[in-house]
């Protein structure tokens, strides 16, 4: 009986298994082995050179640029991007009326294509046409007028910019769906004991929605650390490496360099920061939540 | 971003660029499945080899033409055709040359490109063609020399560029200028053009190329023509840390600080045509880049045809080069694939590529024929033409010499040096390391 049942359950996994190790797990192995070669692309040899790309790597000045570019995406995502998110959420679902039309309206970005939100962007900022320009000229402010996406001081606040336009609004859309699971009695008890509407936040709302909050911080996390698109054609990485991410400048690598065994390295250390971050981030809420079973 | 050669084929507008952006997102969102599953991109394989695949880039549509005259000259014989926009023609044939399903015939960049080809034994010789239809009295032995590795011969080409100066005549006339000879009188003219409420240059180098050619041409007028002779071999007589190159780095520094360029340009797309707009509409007085200017122009302005005319980069005193010279090199060109089952006839299908009949066609488009005594009916079209038959040398593009690895850290430390980032003696020892470190 037993053995029968275990026998379904193979035979169920088994494709949804085979897609994943095929596709998922067999390539991440083959990037790892890669990244101990010298590979210029197919019909050429692949030459072992044991750690060498490893110590390139850590000698590359813009591969730390990539990271440390990388790591200021992740920080302003999480501790930016997220709270807006969530601030949205909270004034979508306070709406005295046509809840459904701003959730719509504040969900477009999200909808939209990432070359059309990079294009539309790219617009916003020039230097010449770009609406921000325009609009400080117009009122007076001619000298704060500058080429956004052109000089290293900006051009990676303008990407990541544009990158929490973009992606807030799903987020909020997760909380939004959140906020309207919370039980309503938790609040009317709480109105009863006389708390205002920030403690009714602070020791309801965050408290209550820390699962989702946990889960929209590992999307984001791993979200930000294999960013590329929005990237890649609003700047693709310049003016001068400024808004390199780790992901453009393992595509620079592979695919203009044709340096296929480093660009295999930047990925393993890609694969290895997301990996060892949402295990850290899965330990902690899994522990707190242990802990608040305990409790009681 | 190497092949400049072939950048111009971006002018085609936002839709090619979309579908390549969105492949080449896929291509890294992938890259590891990409790396397993290479080879399998290409169209089916020949059938009894009665079938030959010819890859070639989509900015041009004489092809589908030169393969008809081949088919109707060779009955039985079919050419499948495959034509892929620039960048992402580059990886597709990273991972398709070479395996079953990869072309007969394709489409290339010549230089390092075919250097390394050969080395990994992808392409065979065409000498045997050469012989057979007598092409050496047809090319010219430089347009010859482009195809050639270690004196044999892998590839030819149909046409040739290279980058000048373009300038509006209205408005070179309204503030009463002319040409320029000498480097102050270029610097002359960007000074009065810019007090007369002009943007002197156009310019949009987000994807850094635009601003390599100013690279390429500053660094062969300092450092003269045979600068790249020997760049490419063992033994560099001149290196990229020469004070020639600093110098010319110097005078790339001084355009940027003289305001020659548009506010934010590092910023702008030229595959967006964020430059040629401003150009076009009369808001730049001057446009620096390829002949392909003239194919844009012809697609996107026809009315500039009559009113823009072109100079080369002057020099300035002190530089080993003469104003007269060029920077540039030959596309499309063509070779054939060491995996075709049928090589004879995929030489002759290269040759129909390259021959009068497709020499007169790619004439049409705006491009300049390397098919001896090729007629020209378009007068600017000729200028050009004349002005590089006149050259007293052509320069390469620089990423036809060196390797693409190097050709990156050139268009970034260029990027860098024109947004005022890197001194002219910093990029410079950048570059030099990253030649080191190539060839080492």
């Amino acid at each position: 009986m037993i053995r029968s049942e275990r026998l379904k359950w193979a035979a169920f996994l088994a494709p949804a298994l085979a897609v994943y190790a095929v596709f998922l797990i067999y390539p991440v192995v083959q990037s790892g082995v890669l990244s101990f070669s010298s590979w210029a692309g197919p019909g050429r040899p692949s030459i072992p050179v044991g750690l060498d790309n490893y110590r390139e790597l850590f000698g590359d000045p813009i591969f730390w640029r990539a990271l440390r570019n990388t790591v200021v995406l992740l920080v302003v995502s999480v501790f930016v991007q997220l709270p807006i998110g969530l601030g949205l959420a909270l004034i979508v679902t306070s709406a005295r009326r046509a809840r459904r039309l701003w959730r719509g309206v504040f969900f477009i970005p999200t909808l939209m294509s990432t070359v059309a939100v990079a294009i539309l962007w790219r617009f916003v900022y020039s230097p010449d046409y770009g609406i921000i320009n325009g609009f400080l000229r117009g009122v007076g402010l001619e000298d704060l007028a500058q080429g956004w996406l052109g000089q290293t001081s900006t051009a990676l606040f303008a990407v990541i910019g544009a990158n929490v336009w973009q992606w807030a609004p799903f987020y909020m859309i997760i909380y939004v769906a959140a906020l309207v699971g919370l039980d309503p009695e938790v609040y009317e008890a709480a109105a009863l004991d006389g708390a205002d509407g920030w403690q009714k936040f602070w020791h309801i709302t965050l408290p209550l929605l820390r699962p989702v909050l946990f889960t929209t911080a590992i999307l984001s996390l791993a979200g930000s650390i294999k960013a590329f698109d929005l990237v890649y054609i609003m700047t693709d990485g310049g003016p001068s490496n400024s808004t390199e991410l780790l992901a453009t400048y393992m595509f620079r690598q592979g695919f203009t360099n044709y340096r296929l065994g480093y660009a295999s390295t930047i990925a393993m250390v890609m694969f290895l920061i997301t990996f060892v971050l949402t295990v850290v981030v899965l330990l902690r809420s899994n522990r707190r939540e242990a802990v608040e079973k305990a409790r009681g | 971003m190497n092949g400049h050669l072939a950048d111009h084929e971006r002018d085609k507008g936002v839709e090619h660029m979309k579908a390549h952006r969105f492949l080449a997102v896929a291509a890294a969102a992938a890259m590891a499945v990409t790396l397993a599953a290479c080879g399998t991109s290409g169209p089916g394989s020949s059938d009894g080899g009665q079938t030959l695949n010819l890859w070639y880039l989509s900015d041009n549509p004489t092809v589908p033409d030169a393969a008809k005259r081949f088919e109707a000259a060779n009955p039985g014989w079919k050419v499948n055709l495959t034509d892929t926009p620039n960048d992402q023609y580059k990886t597709k044939l990273r991972v398709g040359l070479g395996t079953a399903n990869g072309p007969d015939v394709f489409f290339n960049w010549g230089g390092s490109d075919l250097i390394e080809y050969k080395k990994s034994n992808l392409i065979v010789s065409v000498d045997d063609l050469m012989e057979q239809k007598k092409l050496a009295d047809v090319f010219g032995p430089a347009v010859l020399q482009q195809g050639q590795v270690d004196g044999t011969q892998y590839a030819l080409a149909t046409a040739v560029e290279a980058s000048m100066v373009w300038y509006n005549k209205e408005i070179f006339d309204k503030l009463g200028l002319s040409a320029p000879t000498t480097w102050e009188q270029f610097l002359d003219v960007i000074a009065k053009t810019k007090a007369g409420g002009y943007t002197p240059i156009a310019m949009a180098n987000a994807s850094q190329w635009p601003g390599s050619q100013w690279w390429s041409e500053l660094v062969a007028l300092s450092c003269g023509p045979d600068f790249w002779a020997t760049l490419g071999t063992a033994d560099p007589k001149i290196r990229l840390d020469d004070p020639c190159v600093v110098d010319a780095h110097q005078k790339l520094v001084d355009l940027v600080k003289a305001g020659a360029f548009n506010k934010g340009f590092n910023g702008l797309d030229y595959d967006k045509g964020e430059s040629r707009q401003l150009f076009w509409s009369g808001k730049a007085a001057m446009n620096h880049m390829g002949n392909w200017t003239l194919t844009s122009a012809k697609e996107e302005a026809p009315e500039m045809m009559s009113k823009m005319d072109f100079f080369t980069v002057p020099a300035w005193s002190g530089a080993k080069g003469t104003s007269d010279m060029m920077t540039g090199g030959l596309a499309p060109m063509y070779s054939v694939a060491a995996t075709s089952k049928s090589p004879d006839k995929a030489k002759e299908l290269l040759y129909y590529l390259v021959n009068e009949d497709s020499a007169k066609d790619i004439t049409k488009l705006g491009r300049v024929p390397v098919y001896k005594g090729t007629e020209i009916t378009d007068p600017l079209v000729k200028k050009v033409s004349d002005a590089i038959t006149a050259a007293p040398a052509l320069a390469p593009w620089p990423d036809h010499v060196l390797e693409p690895e190097w050709t990156t850290e050139m268009l970034q430390d260029t990027q860098s040096l024109f947004g005022l980032s890197l001194s002219p003696q910093e990029a410079a020892a950048k570059m030099q390391a990253k030649y080191e470190q190539v060839h080492k």
